[in-house]
């Protein structure tokens, strides 16, 4: 052994307990993204715990949700007006739309792109919930928007005869079919006016 | 009800032709289904909580908007069986991404399994932003599951089309370790520990797989190698004071092996005859073919230099101090300095520097002791602490801020670094989880408010049939009762968020406490070491003073 070679020898055994250990310890476990088995454990009854939380959470909101509206508007003379778009409706951009119901408007809406995708998109707007008598009410909407790059403004009037019980008034914007002279559809949007039971 | 029309007037501004036959269009919209598509509205108005309110008893529940509502509001469970129920239906683009999100939900939540689990949904239809990912989240999970083997499959494949996946390439090095095929994984790894790297985290990345090979080298007592990889580490970046700390001890290391060696020796394990051979030759087969392991690819092990280190056992401690004195001079709750200033004493002493030494020693019980002293403390007062008296209901509240309310702690009064303990995954999702959680004291308030107020036109009308009626009509009845079991459900409800919010607390203590052990015990270690070092002095001191005559 050569005298460099001895002395890098005691260099090395004159070393003190290799503490660095710890630090490449500290590293891996650093490295590694999974905590410790009872940890881990723990970790995944807290995670159970808290989706447990949040569906309770859900479930009483809900029944909240559900019983507000029962008081507010009790089931025999509820009256829900829901606004939808076909999607045949391609080339009208709905802009604001006004219900009045017996000389009353009740519900104003202006649209955002947000709300004009989702109506394209097979959704829904309530756009109206009332306790209302049972018998004819007058219904009158106003829409605006632009079709095929023009303003268009239209007024429809329907009469609504509500019987007891919870209904449901869908209002949908669909192009008309109205055919010229010539054989061409000249069909701009309109509304449609259906009526159904509502859930109890 | 009927509705006369379609209109009974008619005005259309931009048209003359009055409209007929629209009924045509019409669809039969039952109840159920105009409910469920009000809300898809809602979550695509970007209220999915509101739309998840309305989902129960419609035509739309158990469909992908619903999945995505329930993946909104972090019920991941929910969401993942309602994907499943939907596996076999159109659309499956929007299905595809569905289930790509809920794998990133399930990654974010330190669940890698189940994240696996959905990403393994992700086979049709992938929409081309999530091709782009889908190979590194798939490696990066399965090295979370501690599939290390697979991972390395998932990312060598991976990277062969994504070379510029920087984080791909470093856990492919990391996989490939893990499986114990510790020459390739080196080989990843020194590939990204010499690259150029222009951003923040890219030069973060570069010094950290570095710093992984240096300590695997010093390990291996490979001394002579570790010592030019920790001088690759930039000195102020974030490793840097593992670095001053590991070159430190890479000076006295042994120099181990030149690297060229040891690769000589692998080329000829690789070039064993057998293996050129076909499997066909069934002879064969019974010679030792795995016996220098699998195939395996080397790549760049040329670039590992060996580093001369000092040619004495004094020179080597002197070239290890210039990184240890270095280091002293940072924050000692950094482990690395903490070690560095135990080390630091050492190395005089080795060098019979005795007055240094000595100084050396007692700035480290200086800066030590306190710190050890105040771990010890919190330590007990973490064991003795029970659940804080009132959560933080802000959702927003800061990681550090939430963490220290759950230990009870000021700032100045925790001996580790906060970000220490927070870069945990797992305390990261308790934090997040809490931060869910707590808004929801806000919202039990509101409901109480609302059942107070619902309750009066109830009351008012109990109180008017029991003057005219000896019985309450049921429908009355009924609305009495589930606004009392309402009420009752708040209450439930706000004891059991308060006492899951205070088991996510005792979580941030247990996991703090832990980290806290640990630290205290290397402290332990370093003080002894110091003690020891500090006897020696006066020994050796007092052994002199005896031999020159002293009474």
């Amino acid at each position: 052994m050569t005298s460099s070679e001895e002395s890098r020898k005691s260099a090395f055994m004159n070393l003190p307990v290799r503490p660095f250990i710890g630090v490449i310890l500290a590293l891996t476990m650093a490295a590694a993204t999974a905590a410790e088995p009872d940890a881990d454990s723990e970790l995944r009854a807290l995670d159970q715990a808290t989706q447990n939380l949040k569906l309770e959470m859900l479930d009483l909101e809900a029944e909240l949700t559900d019983l507000e509206q029962d008081i507010n508007y009790p089931a025999p003379r509820r009256w829900t007006v829901f606004f939808t778009v076909d999607p045949a409706m391609t080339d009208f951009t709905l802009d604001a739309v006004e219900l009045s119901v017996d000389g009353t408007v009740v519900a104003r809406h202006r649209y955002s792109d947000q709300e004009r995708s989702a109506l394209s998109d097979q959704g829904a707007q309530q756009l109206f919930i009332a306790g209302i008598d049972p018998g004819p009410h007058r219904v009158r909407v106003r829409f605006e928007g632009q079709w095929d790059g023009q303003p268009y403004r239209r007024e429809q009037r329907f009469t609504v005869d509500k019987p007891e019980g919870p209904r449901l008034l869908e209002l949908r914007l669909a192009p008309e079919v109205t055919v010229d002279n010539a054989g061409r559809n000249n069909g701009g949007p309109g509304l449609i006016a259906r009526s159904y039971d509502d859930l109890p | 009800m009927t509705v006369s029309g379609p209109a009974a007037l008619g005005l259309c501004v931009a048209c003359a032709v009055a409209p007929v036959g629209a009924a045509e269009a019409l669809r039969a919209a039952p109840a159920e289904e105009l409910h469920g598509a009000h809300a898809q509205y809602l979550q695509r108005t970007g209220t999915p909580h509101e739309a998840l309110l309305r989902y129960r008893g419609t035509r739309a529940a158990g469909g992908l908007t619903h999945a995505r509502s329930l993946l909104a509001a972090g019920l991941l469970e929910q969401a993942q069986q309602t994907l499943q129920a939907l596996d076999d239906q159109p659309p499956a683009t929007e299905r595809t991404r569905l289930w790509f999100e809920l794998a990133r939900a399930w990654q974010q939540r330190g669940a890698p399994e189940q994240a696996l689990t959905a990403l393994d949904r992700v086979v049709i239809m992938i929409p081309d932003d999530i091709t782009d990912r889908l190979g590194g989240l798939r490696g990066q999970l399965q090295l979370a599951a501690g599939q290390s083997e697979e991972a390395a499959a998932t990312l060598r494949r991976w990277i062969d089309d994504h070379d510029d996946d920087l984080v791909a390439r470093y856990n492919l090095g990391v996989a490939l370790v893990r499986a114990g095929r510790n020459e390739e994984g080196a080989g990843e790894l020194n590939e990204i520990g010499r690259m150029d790297a222009d951003t923040a985290s890219a030069r973060a990345l570069r010094d950290k797989a570095n710093l992984v090979l240096a300590f695997g080298f010093l390990e291996l007592g490979q001394g002579a190698t570790a010592r030019g990889l920790f001088k690759r580490i930039r000195l102020d970046g974030p490793f840097s004071d593992k670095a001053l700390l590991g070159l430190g001890w890479s000076e006295l290391a042994p120099d181990g092996e030149p690297q060229d060696l040891l690769l000589l020796r692998r080329i000829r394990c690789l070039e064993d005859p057998a293996r050129l051979l076909p499997d066909s030759l069934p002879v064969l087969r019974r010679m030792p073919r795995e016996s220098c392991g699998r195939p395996r690819m080397f790549r760049d092990r040329d670039e590992f230099q060996w580093e001369d280190g000092g040619e004495t056992a004094e020179e080597r401690y002197r070239r290890a101090l210039r990184p240890w004195l270095e280091l002293g001079g940072r924050n000692a709750d950094d482990v690395a300095v903490q070690e560095a200033l135990m080390a630091t004493g050492h190395a005089f002493q080795q060098l019979a520097a005795s007055q240094r030494a000595e100084t050396a020693y007692a700035e480290a019980l200086d800066r030590l002791l306190p710190r050890r002293q105040a771990t010890r403390d919190l330590l007990d007062r973490l064991s003795r602490s029970g659940a804080v008296a009132e959560p933080r209901r802000s959702a927003d509240t800061a990681p550090e801020v939430r963490l220290l309310q759950s230990l009870d702690v000021e700032a100045a009064a925790l001996p580790v670094p906060l970000a220490d303990i927070l870069a945990r995954q797992d305390v990261q999702t308790i934090i997040t989880d809490m931060n869910d959680l707590s808004m929801n004291f806000d919202r039990l308030d509101r409901w109480q408010q609302q059942v107070a107020e619902l309750e009066q036109p109830v009351q008012r009308a109990v109180f008017r049939e029991v003057l005219t009626s000896d019985t309450l009509p049921p429908r009355l009845a009924q609305r009495r009762d589930r606004l009392r079991a309402a009420a009752e459900r708040i209450q439930t409800t706000r004891s059991q968020l308060t006492a899951t919010l205070n088991r996510h607390a005792d979580f941030l203590r247990g996991q703090t406490h832990r980290i806290l052990s640990r630290r205290k015990a290397f402290l332990d270690a370093y003080l002894a070491q110091i003690r020891r070092g500090r006897a020696a002095l006066f020994d050796t001191a007092a052994a002199g003073a005896s031999e020159g005559g002293a009474p």
